[in-house]
Formats: C-alpha cells, structure tokens, sequence
C-alpha cells in the first residue's frame, strides 16, 4: 500500500482524512468521535448513531432515507460504536458506489455527502430533543445489542474476561453500556449525549475510495464551521497494570462447549519483538499453539492468541471439552515457556516475519481494511504505512523474542461452562 | 481458451477448459497487491450416495464426510499443508458448504510457490488409521461449537423442518456419532470420486501472472480420465415435512428462521430465480418496505431480520431471519403481508429501485479479490459464468416478479424457534 494518507485539521479537534485509490468502485467514508470508555457515557454513547443514522430534516423516516438510499445503488449509512483500546468510538459511515459507475450519471458522492452530514448535524428535532417515537425505537435497539451479546460465545467469553482483566480501566467497560442505563434514555439525556459528542470530543473523518474527496472536505468544513467546538475532551492510552496474584474466575451457563480464555499481560516496550513473539506462539496456523494443542492433542478446533500493543495484552482464547480444560490450559501455559526456554527455531521467526509481510501487504486492497488501518493508527498517535511497520517486525532476534515472551505474566484464566457438573 | 469480457464494467477474465479436466478461471486485477486462489471440487455435504462407471452399485457414506476430508486433506505422509504454506506466510485455509469444498490461499508475495503447493496437497491424499482418528477430536469440537451457536441451530433446524428427503437437512459437519463411522477406506472411495479433476475447478483472481499461473497448471495437474460420476439427489416431496419447530438455547431474545420451500430449479434457470426471489422479497419484506417499517416501529422485529433465498443442487427456499420477542407474531404478519401484496398488487416504481440496488451490490462484488474469486468458482459449479448475474439483473422486468409471487405457495413454510434456557 504506498497510498500516503493526506490528513489535516478542519476544525477544533476535527480531522479530516482521504486516500484516493482507483482500484475501489465504491467510496467509503467513516465520521468516528473518540470518548473515553465510562460506564456512565457508554450506553448513551451508543445510542446516538442509532438514533442519527435512520433518518436526517430531509428524509425524516427510516423508510424515506431508506427509499432514498436504495435510489442510490444501494448506498448505505450505518452506525458505528466499539471499542478501541480505552477509548469508545461511534459515529457513522457511508458506503457508496462512485459516480463513474452510475447508470444514469447520478452524482451519488454529492448527494451521499449531503446525506450524511444532514444526519450528522441536521437530525430531526422534536421540541429542543430527539422525538420520543424515535427515543422508543432505537433504545430497543440498544437494549437487544446488550442483551444478544451472549449470543456468540466465543467473544462474549473474551469480553467477560477483560472485565477482570481491565478491572477499573476504561477498556473493562463494554462498550454497548448496560441494560439500566438503556432503560434510562430519554430525548434529552440522548441529546445532551450528541451534543457533547460533536461540540466536545475528538474527531476523525476518514475517506477511502476512487475519488478525490475535494468536495467532501469542502462540504464537512463548512459544516463543522457552523458548530459550537469548545473543551474538546482530551484521552490518554495506558498501559494495562499486572496483577500481583492472577485472578481466576469461572462463569456457568447453558453451553455444550466449554470456552477458556487466559489474559497475559507485558510492560515490556519492544514492540516489534512482542508482536513477533505473538505469531510464533498462537498467530499462524504454523504457531506452537494450533500445531500442538489442536493439532498433536486434538483438544481444540480453535485456539490462538492475540496481541493488544497499546494495553500489553496477549490473549489466548479456546473452546474445550470441560474435562479437557486443565489439560488445555496446562499445554497452553507450557507452549509459552517453550519460547520462555529459546525452544523455537529460526524457520518458526522466517514464518512469523512471512506471515506478517503477507498481511500488511494486502491491507491495501480494500477500502476498509486501509480505512481501519489508519484509523487504529491515528488513534496510536503513530501514523505510518504498513511497509513502515514492517521495518519494526523484520530481522527481530531470537533473544528479543525470548525476552519477550519472559515478559508476559499471567494475569487472569477466565472459564466459561455448562451449569452441570 | 475463452476470454470473457463485460462492457457494463468493462472488465475480463479467462475460462480454460484444462487438458488435465479441470476448469481453470483466472481473473488478473491491476493495481492489486493480493492474489486470491481457490480449487475447488463440486462436492459438498449433500452428495451423499453416488458411484461411478467403475463402481457397480450406488453407495451411502456417513453424514459429514465431505467436510472430514477436507480436514484431512491439509496432511500427507511428510508434513502439513500448513507448515509449507508457512514458508511463503500465505493465508491458507479451506471450506466445506453443501454443495462444494474449496482449498484457498490469499498471498501478497509467492504466488507461484504457494499454486504449487496447493495444487500438490490437493491431489495427494495421504490417509492412515491414526490420522484420522486423530481428527475426531479437533471435528468434534467444531461440532460442539457450533451446537452452542443459536444462529447456526434455527437455521438448520429450518432447514430440518422444510426438507425431509434431501440430505441439505444435515448438518455440514455430520453429528460426533456420524463423523464415529469414517474410516480412511470411506475417506479414499470419496476422494477418488469427487476429485476428478473433470469435477473440480481452480478460481484465482487479483495480482498473479497468467502464463506462469498456466505453466504450473500443466505441470502440476494430473490428467483424469472422466468416470461419469453420478450422485442421487433424493426425490423431495414438495410439501413442508414439518410447520414448526423449536429449541431451547443459551440466548436474549428468541431467534427464528421462516422458511417457504419451492420446486427446485437447476443450472441457470435458478439462478435467474435467485435474483428473482430476492428482488420480490426485498420489495415485499426488505428495508425499505411497509412491512418492515411497520414492525420495526411497532417492535416486533429488529435490525437483525433479513430475508433472502437459499438454493442449491436439489432445492431452493426463501428464508426470513431474525429476533423477535413473538416469532409466531411474525410469522403470521409476513404470511398476511404477501397475502395483502398478491391481493393488492407491486410498486413498479419500487421494483426499479430495488433492481438498481441489486446491480449497484452487483457490482461491487468486482471490487474485492476474494468475492470475485469466490464468486467464479460458485458460479462456475453452478453452471454459469460470473457476469451472468450482471446481465440477469439487467434483464428482469416486473412481469417476472409479478409471476413470481403469483406463482409462491405462502401456506408451504415453516417457522423455527430457538428460545432462550430458563
């Protein structure tokens, strides 16, 4: 991806990004506001861009902004809210094919700007709030993206162990906010919450697509101009803290398969050997975890780690048969102390570093996969191309690796299994 | 060698029909850094009983056989596929659906290297009585995984309760008892059937070199002679086999999947139904629709119900998704809404909305090296070609939609429920 990322400031705390690339058919433009992660923000948080993305003061239903959409070869405009390290982002995002494309010669870029910065800063307005009939609706929303969180197993296991792993962070909080506070949404508590999003956080505008984006940064200028931008909210990333004791926790529920997850944690701040350290141990299908615990023991169809650079957190996850979980997370610790002890080869690093090469150098083949990039980067303070985090991963010894993996310290197993036992 | 090109999107690709039997697409795409690359073989989890000209009588093989192989299919007598992939840090990985099994790898470097290897594991089945008993506990915990997974459960048990005979019914994976009968002599009569180069195909799109791609297909691919495979799609009554069923499972709110069932279309004749189907359905129940709006607003549905067709060799379905706290509420407002349409008539004006749609997701697809390759190799054992879709889309008028819900029977459907465990 040799695309440069051309970015500059637009507003107070305002953003705005674009990487013109004329492979993409479609534009794909992302409008995320950073807050920090807070059990008391988070689900109001979440509420807004469901609330802004189903309709805007020219298409004041879902089905008017639909119909409208669809009108545009199937433009869409949908929300986004998640979790980044501490921090919580939502907004929204447009997805549209570009004009070149366009049976009729329709300006599908204008009009999809015009669209979504009428959702962004011209919702519809009821009496200096959020209509109620449209409060009603969309908190349903929140409240069903709550409550199917247990849904998948697998990632719900992954964020009820960051509650213990994160404890008292802003990454333990979920983003999605709880069910109390859902119940709690009106139209004003709501609108305070968009207020305070787009007069007082930090902004990033990020387009990706064939076209130039000119206008659009023209347009988004003149819109954030008419905004009050004051008290932008500043945010800090910190480095997760160990426990002294590793915390164990287990959760029973209606389930067959058993899902484990062991949290590590590293202050360690070589990064391009941390990373490489991750690969080797559960990264690849080539890694001493698939190779050994499914593979040779046949004890797991899935069990990885991955590695969270900003919190120092390396986080193994796997579905096991209960009577195997002891059996699993014994191997799993074990092929940790197998890197620990230098027992890897340099064909395992070759691998690694491959691996590596071969992921980074495809992220620019899609619009999202570059916008996602450089976002998590922005984020990181540390923007760079792929090719540039390359240099960090390549040539990274053996001894750094082993220094790497002696780092990473066992700070919560968490456990999820059926309720019979 | 055919070269097939489309003004509308003023692209092009390759068909080679292979000395070897294979198909070989091959779809370059400039300005790519990755190359995708997928062999495939017409063989999914229903092609459950069949033979050859050099079998004497039709056999039956257990549930989850075609997706056993492919697990192992990735090893022979020296290593792993995976640890070859690993020297050229390919992403290398494999999927069984009903109707096909695909070998894929995505790379930004090695092209040539990593064609090479998959080419050669594919044909080399290399299967011993430890190596596959070894494998029941990896496809076990797959099976179980998925046990767990509401999505997965009122899903096939939909498809349970629509279809009696044919083996779409079951499970991909098989169950752990079915998946207990596999032995490596089944493993080798399946292999020797299904990947007949004469049944396979080898899709690659993105950033590759075609007359080297073609140099190492000639090298590597081992000519098959054509055993005139034949497989038995049983023969399906066209009535539901049951109208509703439910399971209890670890979730929120209740999941449910409605299921109308169809005469099964072949070739392509289901496909022009396909974007049919999913024209009139999204017309009728999609986002923009009444239906929708009004449930949506009233709260019986969310974000999450989606309606489209699921068809293959054998059969052929609409099947609408989602949450609802009343699921039998839902199904009852959707029977009553294609009622009052059939009674009352289509918008035209929301036909050429949603067919423009259609075209414009269409279209997209040729953004992404993965949905491109994808797309030829399904496709392809489908019977048509990837810009067959473009032009079907093109040539639908609203009569055909009209006929279309003329001619669906609403009362033969089904209704699944997964509820929440106490």
């Amino acid at each position: 991806m040799d695309n440069i990322i051309n970015r500059r400031q637009i507003a107070d705390g305002v953003y705005f990004s674009s990487i013109t690339d004329s492979r993409y058919k479609k534009n794909y433009i992302t409008v995320s506001f950073f807050d920090e992660l807070s059990e008391d923000r988070a689900t109001e948080n979440s509420m807004v861009p469901c609330v802004l993305a189903n309709r805007n003061s020219d298409y004041p239903t879902y089905k008017l902004l639909k119909n409208k959409l669809s009108t545009l070869y199937g433009a869409s405009i949908s929300t986004l809210s998640g979790r980044k390290y501490d921090l919580h982002y939502t907004g929204l995002s447009a997805y549209f094919l570009d004009d070149v494309y366009a049976l009729s010669g329709e300006k599908i870029t204008e009009e999809m700007t015009d669209i979504l910065i009428k959702c962004l800063f011209s919702p519809v307005i009821e009496n200096g709030a959020f209509p109620q009939s449209v409060i009603n609706l969309e908190r349903q929303t929140v409240i069903d993206d709550i409550e199917t969180v247990i849904n998948d197993k697998r990632s719900y296991a992954i964020n009820r162990m960051l509650t213990t792993l994160c404890e008292g962070e802003p990454t333990a909080v979920m983003p999605q906010g709880t069910l109390e506070k859902a119940n709690a949404l009106t139209p004003e508590n709501t609108y305070a919450a968009y207020k305070r999003l787009i007069c007082n956080t930090h902004c990033e505008i990020m387009c990706v697509g064939c076209n130039d984006f000119k206008d659009v940064a023209d347009e988004f200028t003149t819109a954030f101009s008419k905004i009050d931008r004051n008290n932008i909210r500043d945010y800090s990333l910190k480095i997760s803290p160990i426990k002294e004791k590793t915390a164990e926790v287990t959760e029973k529920l209606s389930v067959n398969q058993s899902k484990m997850v062991l949290g590590f944690k590293s202050h360690s701040e070589d990064m391009g050997a941390l990373v490489m350290m991750q690969k080797i141990y559960g990264g690849t299908t080539s890694s001493k975890l698939f190779m050994n615990v499914r593979e040779k023991m046949s004890l797991c169809y899935y069990c990885s780690a991955s590695f969270n650079e900003v919190k120092g957190l390396l986080i193994v996850d796997c579905g096991v048969e209960q009577e195997n979980i002891e059996k699993a997370k014994a191997e799993i610790i074990r092929q940790l102390d197998e890197i620990k002890n230098g027992n890897f080869t340099d064909d395992d690093i070759m691998f690694a570093e491959m691996s590596l090469i071969n992921n980074l150098n495809g992220i620019g083949d899609s619009a999202q996969g570059v916008a996602g990039w450089y976002i998590d980067h922005i984020v990181k303070d540390r923007i760079e191309t792929p090719a540039k985090e390359l240099e960090k991963y390549i040539g990274v010894s053996k001894e750094r690796i082993i220094e790497a993996a002696k780092s990473c310290v066992l700070d919560t197993v968490y456990v999820l299994t059926s309720l019979d036992e | 060698m055919e070269k097939i090109t489309n003004s509308r999107i003023r692209e092009e690709y390759l068909r080679i029909k292979h000395k070897s039997g294979a198909t070989i697409l091959l779809y370059p795409m400039k300005g790519y850094s990755t190359a995708y690359a997928l062999f495939g073989t017409k063989y999914g989890s229903v092609d459950t009983t069949f033979k050859t000209n050099a079998d004497k009588d039709f056999v039956t093989v257990p549930e989850g056989i075609a997706h056993y192989l492919e697990h192992k299919l990735f090893e022979n007598d020296e290593c792993d596929a995976f640890e070859l992939y690993a020297k050229t840090g390919a992403n290398a990985n494999a999927y069984t659906s009903f109707d096909k099994t695909a070998y894929l790898f995505s790379c930004s470097q090695k092209f040539e290297e990593n064609l090479e290897i998959l080419l050669s594991f594919v044909q080399e089945p290399y299967f011993t009585d430890e190596t596959v008993a070894k494998e029941q506990g990896i496809i076990g915990q797959e099976i179980r995984m998925y046990e767990d997974d509401p999505g997965w459960r009122v899903f096939f048990n939909c498809l349970q309760a629509m279809y009696s005979k044919n083996p779409v019914r079951i499970d991909i994976a098989g169950t752990i008892d079915s998946i207990a009968q596999i032995n490596k002599d089944l493993l080798y009569r399946c292999y020797n059937t299904f990947y007949n180069l004469n049944n396979m195909v080898i899709s690659i799109a993105g950033n590759f070199d075609v007359d080297k791609t073609l140099e190492i297909c000639d090298r590597l691919l081992k000519p098959s002679e054509d055993l005139g495979l034949k497989v038995i799609v049983p023969d399906e009554p066209l009535q539901v086999c049951t109208k509703r069923t439910t399971q209890k499972l670890s979730c929120a709110i209740p999941l449910f999947n409605i299921g109308f069932k169809f005469p099964a279309y072949e070739g392509k004749e289901r496909y022009r139904n396909f974007i049919i189907y999913n024209i009139l359905m999204e017309m009728c129940l999609g986002k923009t629709s009444d239906f929708y709006n009004t449930q949506y607003e009233n709260g019986l549905i969310n974000e999450t119900f989606n309606v489209g067709v699921f068809c293959g060799r054998g059969y052929f379905s609409v099947i609408a998704d989602g949450e609802s706290r009343n699921p039998d509420k839902v199904m009852q407002e959707v029977k009553d809404e294609l009622c009052r349409i059939k009674h009352d008539g289509l918008n035209k004006d929301e036909f050429v909305t949603i067919r423009n749609k259609t075209y414009g997701e269409l279209v997209a697809g040729f953004n992404n090296v993965e949905s491109v390759a994808n797309n030829m190799l399904d496709y392809e054992i489908n019977g048509i070609g990837i810009y067959d879709g473009i032009e079907i889309v093109a040539g639908v008028t609203f009569d055909d939609i009209k006929q279309a819900l003329d001619e669906m029977d609403i009362e033969n459907s089904v209704i699944s429920i997964i509820e929440p465990a106490d």
